[in-house]
């Protein structure tokens, strides 16, 4: 309370300079107090007649005392004395005020009070805001009131008292209400602004909180992609190096043929040496003998004329052997030499015609079957364990058929039988040739099977990554569109049209080759196996063998064979059964690869005129035009279940 | 042995098929027709009233034929085909389906659908003779498999003028599944022609619904005869139109105790609304006496005819096995034929009972096979998926009782096991000569490898299989049960190993 009266007072003396100022704030230095004080302490005591003032207590005091007042008009207003002391703080401020601000102020104040408007009240009642202390307050207006009176004539009391007393009181009031809600109202918005505050406080904090989650989120996140992507990083490392073993086994393997190719030669050029040191040691016998015989005879000369001829006949008969035993060797060597180049004929392969990374890709399959098969052979295994692992192999692939639930089974069933990876190299091998079986005599007969046996190669390599890269080098040995290569007929490369048929894939069958229908149905079958394994769906995995690889086959098909019925026939069988999922995710390129087919492939084979191709020409066209491959192939679908097996 | 004794080995088994529904052998060329006298055939059989008796000897069903067809090699060279030329035109013998003049979209069906190349010798033969005209009868019996199927069915399609909507051909068939099948081979073929068909067989549900539906628009009308004959006395099939008229299974069809009465009405009726058509008749097997009849009803006909010996046994390696004991058998299936054949596509196994079906049924599925069994106690819903389920691979053994035996046709089947010998089911009883040939047609469909092991218990059986053994003049050898090595020989040399 002690600060109050200053705080009260100075801002009542500024209020003229800006009456709207209102904030609690308050823009006066101590300087300027103590000025103020100063002179208002100076006035005080330049000017002590300070005449009572009426209202200063209580209403109800206020009123009687004004009736009183009233009563005693012509008295010295003595009553009032008591009460100037109380009141003279104030009316020493009025008294510095110049007299129409204050009627001014006074006016407006009772306009407001009329309107009861607050802002009006605002005006006067800084004070009163800024300190809330009620006696200062409402000893201020009246005060002013008082002294506006006084100043006129300061000694009189005033007339019509209690008009003015009740209109003081009435002010007064009203005052008081104003405040008490101007009061209201700050505290109300004090309060709301701490709240408000606090709110803000708690949000921060909040804010703040999350932050710290999301920040520590994104560490964990950042952790596991990390990782993840070591992990592939890892896996194809693996698997670089995996395809590097290959290579350098690959290369290994050259090496090897080249150094035994080079050791024959070195052993056919010793072979060689040795013969001429041998004709050389022949002649210089012969030599000798002739020389021999030449002395003998020139001895026996003198001797006798028919020992002479008998001589010669000897002699004769030796140089005769002579040179029949350097005509042998000659022979001898001429073999030899022919067995040379015989030898590098049967290492120069027919050359097919195949894209290079399609021919690299299986070179590489074709190493690793190699050497799984090394693997198996040098297996400890007898036979009898052999011939069980392989008829429990054949049945389980007998045993597939086409619904889910089978398929899910029997991949168990193989991968657990495969499972030991002690006998894996054999058991892998063995189910590979097992499956080119079941694909010959099932697929080729019924095409849609091949969905089913692709979906246990799948599922089966999902755990035994090897499966997936011998059924494919199996694949590529058994039907060479699968790589896809192919061979053209020429007489430097074949002796003859038995050896080509053989390079082809043709099967022998006691000495009979099979007919070109047989050989084209049975290729068709692996294709459309071939097929279905790219296209089969994981769930989820990464598909080590999947579409990418079957385009990159049509491509190369596309782009390296000949138009042919038999090329034509392995795309066709391709299309039927991955041209639905080559559509669906290749989409306008997979439309561009059959306008391909039917600008360039189609009019080339039909160029050949060959009355053999017109019916694949017909389903490759009837493909096309029906739009078969947006479709999805019969069979690919596999039910879940049979419904007849159970059938009893 | 007869049927008589097999009930001596199941004492409870009751026959309850009427003997007059036994097995219907049709006879061959120097036929049997003596035997086959006695024997005799009723009715739809598909339409036979189910039997609950688990013992039941199920009687043979007609054709079974699948919708695979592709007939593309022959077993007969056609040296060895009988024909006879009616009128002098020059059949020439079609190499290419191009040489027959029929029209783009039926190629591309033959081509895309069917998946046929060429036409096979007995379809290069008898389509000429089909489709040039003046149109003779024809009268034609061909291998199972060799593609008699599509002759007909490429008859009607290309006769057929798509541009007329009403029937022009029409095709009998003795059993609803061969008539169903044969449209299905039928829309197939026709897939890109625009030619509609209708399937004239009597529904399970309500033979009354057949009855009252309207007027039969469609070009191709496939059926068994009793429906057909209803549709045309009712007038619901308009046969003014017809230009071809086909009868599938003929000797079945013409036999007097088969459907004669029946296909001779729907000949005189077609005969009499447009004054004729041309008529053709086709079977694997023709006995005398029908051919005799089928000669006397389509005189002029050209006919072409197989023989006896030529009739498809060359390309099945036929096995027998004596097995110690009943129980056994199953053991010998599937411990050792099984497991030793790696390129055994699907296979059927004949029995003779219901119950043998379905103990053997339960014995290969406890092994893992996934099996499937067809009998007469079977509803037509349940037959045909049966059927369906095998066709597409989703059943790899077919386990079937006599309904299966005739006509078959599933391309990958590879292996026929007579589980139990084909047996006639009427005096004069013994081994059941055409259904032999039937069961083990069903393997080594066109030209394929395929083999088939007759697993024999008793001295009857081995006196049947003796006297079939005899009949077709072919040696079956034994192979012995409990060696290994010996089945793998034999199965190498069947293709399938």
């Amino acid at each position: 309370m002690s600060p109050s009266p200053s705080l009260t007072l100075t801002p009542g003396s500024l209020h003229h300079r800006s009456p709207e100022h209102f904030s609690p704030t308050p823009d006066w230095s101590l300087r300027d107090l103590k000025e103020e004080l100063d002179a208002l302490s100076s006035k005080f005591y330049q000017t002590p007649t300070q005449e009572h003032t009426p209202s200063s207590h209580s209403k109800a005091a206020a009123y009687s005392f004004s009736w009183q007042e009233l009563s005693v008009v012509a008295d010295f207003g003595r009553a009032g004395r008591p009460f100037r002391l109380s009141a003279f703080d104030d009316d020493s401020e009025s008294d510095e005020d110049d007299m129409p601000e204050v009627q001014s102020k006074e006016t407006r104040n009772n306009s407001d009070a009329v309107g009861a408007s607050q802002l009006g009240a605002q005006s006067t009642m800084p004070d009163a805001k800024t300190d809330g202390q009620h006696d200062k307050v409402d000893s201020l207006p009246s005060g002013l009131f008082c002294s506006a009176e006084f100043d006129k004539r300061p000694w009189l009391l005033r007339r019509s008292e209690i008009s003015e007393g009740l209109m003081l009181e009435l002010k007064h009031d009203r005052l008081q209400r104003v405040q008490e809600e101007v009061r209201q109202r700050r505290s109300i918005l004090e309060w709301s602004i701490e709240e408000e505050s606090v709110k803000a406080a708690a949000s921060l904090q909040k804010v703040l909180k999350e932050e710290e989650m999301k920040k520590e989120m994104a560490h964990r996140l950042d952790q596991q992609y990390l990782r993840s992507i070591a992990e592939v990083r890892d896996t194809h490392l693996s698997a670089l190096q995996r395809e590097h073993e290959q290579r350098s086994q690959v290369e290994e393997r050259k090496i090897r043929k080249e150094a035994e190719a080079r050791k024959k030669e070195l052993l056919a050029q010793e072979e060689r040496e040795r013969q001429e040191k041998l004709k050389a040691e022949a002649e210089a016998k012969k030599k000798a003998d002739a020389l021999f015989a030449a002395e003998a005879l020139r001895k026996k000369l003198a001797e006798a004329a028919a020992a002479a001829a008998l001589q010669r006949a000897a002699a004769d008969r030796l140089s005769k052997e002579a040179a029949e035993q350097s005509g042998r060797e000659q022979v001898a060597q001429e073999q030899a030499s022919s067995d040379i180049t015989f030898e590098t004929r049967a290492t120069s392969d027919p050359r097919p015609i195949v894209s290079r990374t399609a021919a690299d890709l299986e070179q590489m399959r074709h190493m690793r079957l190699a050497t799984l098969l090394e693997v198996s052979q040098s297996l400890q295994m007898n036979s009898l364990q052999k011939k069980t692992l392989e008829r429990n192999l054949t049945k389980l692939l007998q045993q597939v058929s086409a619904t889910q639930d089978q398929v899910r089974t029997k991949s168990s069933n193989l991968i657990n039988e495969l499972g030991p990876p002690a006998n894996r190299a054999f058991t892998v091998i063995t189910f590979a040739s097992k499956l080119m079986s079941q694909c010959e005599i099932q697929v080729s007969k019924l095409p849609s099977f091949a969905f089913a046996l692709a979906q246990i190669v799948v599922n089966i390599s999902s755990q035994i990554p090897e499966v997936m890269d011998v059924v494919l080098a199996s694949l590529n040995q058994i039907c060479i569109f699968t790589v896809p290569k192919y061979y053209v007929f020429r007489k430097s490369q074949f002796e003859n049209d038995q050896a080509y048929f053989k390079v082809c894939g043709y099967k022998e069958d006691e000495g009979k080759l099979e007919s070109t229908d047989d050989y084209a149905d049975r290729m068709t079958a692996y294709v459309t196996l071939y097929a279905a394994i790219t296209q089969a769906e994981t769930d989820g995995r990464a598909h080590p063998h999947g579409l990418k690889e079957g385009w990159a086959w049509c491509a190369r098909l596309l782009n390296h064979l000949p138009a042919d019925r038999l090329t034509a026939a392995a795309l066709e069988a391709y299309l039927k059964v991955a041209g639905f999922r080559l559509y669906q995710v290749y989409n306008r390129s997979f439309m561009k690869m059959l306008h391909v087919i039917t600008t360039q492939f189609i009019p080339n084979l039909k160029k050949q005129d060959d009355p053999d191709s017109r019916a694949v020409v017909s389903r490759l066209e009837t493909y096309i035009v029906t739009k078969q491959f947006s479709k999805e192939p019969e069979g690919r679908r596999m039910p879940r279940t049979d419904l007849s097996s159970s059938f009893k | 042995m007869d049927s008589i004794a097999e009930e001596q080995d199941r004492p409870a088994e009751t026959e309850d098929e009427p003997s007059e529904e036994a097995p219907r052998a049709a006879g061959t060329e120097e036929g049997i027709s003596k035997e086959d006298g006695g024997a005799s055939v009723t009715g739809e059989i598909s339409s036979l009233s189910i039997s609950s008796a688990d013992d039941v000897v199920d009687k043979p069903e007609m054709t079974l034929k699948s919708e695979k067809l592709n007939e593309e090699v022959e077993a007969a060279e056609v040296s060895q085909i009988k024909t006879v030329l009616a009128a002098d035109t020059p059949y020439s013998w079609a190499q290419t389906f191009e040489e027959l003049n029929i029209s783009e979209n039926l190629l591309r069906g033959l081509y895309s659908e069917m998946k046929f190349e060429r036409p096979s010798k007995i379809q290069g033969l008898t389509l000429p003779m089909i489709l040039s005209p003046p149109y003779h009868h024809l009268i034609a019996q061909a291998h199972n498999g060799s593609g008699k199927t599509t002759c007909f069915v490429l008859g009607m399609l290309s006769r057929v003028d798509p541009e007329v909507q009403a029937p022009q051909a029409i095709c009998v068939c003795p059993t609803r599944e061969l008539a169903i099948q044969n449209e299905e081979v039928l829309l197939k073929m026709g897939k890109f022609a625009n030619i509609t068909s209708a399937c004239a067989i009597s529904t399970d549900f309500n033979k009354q619904s057949s009855t009252r539906r309207g007027q039969v628009v469609d070009q191709v009308i496939i059926g068994t005869p009793g429906t057909i004959k209803r549709w045309i006395s009712t007038k619901i099939l308009n046969t003014k139109q017809i230009k071809i008229l086909v009868f599938d299974e003929a000797d079945h069809m013409l036999a007097q105790d088969g459907f004669q009465d029946d296909s001779l009405r729907i000949i005189q009726n077609i005969t009499k609304s447009n004054g004729g058509c041309q008529v053709l008749f086709f079977s694997a097997t023709f006995n005398e006496n029908v051919k005799n009849f089928t000669v006397r009803i389509a005189p002029k006909a050209n006919q072409v005819f197989v023989k006896k010996e030529e009739l498809s046994l060359d390309v099945i390696k036929q096995y027998r096995v004596r097995c110690p004991s009943d129980a056994e058998k199953v053991n010998i299936l599937k411990d050792r034929i099984f497991p030793a054949a790696e390129k055994l596509g699907q296979s059927i196994i004949f029995v003779r009972t219901r119950a043998s079906a379905s103990n053997l049924h339960r014995r290969l599925d406890a092994d893992g096979y996934k099996c499937t069994s067809i009998q007469g106690g079977l509803s037509n819903e349940d037959r045909d998926r049966v059927i369906r389920e095998f066709r597409s691979g989703q059943t790899k053994i077919l386990i079937s009782t006599d309904v299966l035996a005739r006509g078959f046709d599933q391309a990958q089947v590879t292996l026929v096991v007579n589980y139990d010998l084909p047996l006639k089911n009427a005096p004069p009883y013994g081994p059941d000569y055409e259904l032999y040939l039937h069961r083990i047609g069903r393997s080594g469909r066109f030209g394929r490898k395929g083999a088939a092991f007759n697993l024999l218990v008793s001295a009857a059986d081995e006196e049947n299989l003796n006297q079939i053994s005899q009949y077709f003049s072919r040696d079956i050898p034994e192979v012995p049960w409990d060696d290994d090595e010996a089945f793998e020989k034999v199965l190498k040399e069947a293709g399938l190993a």
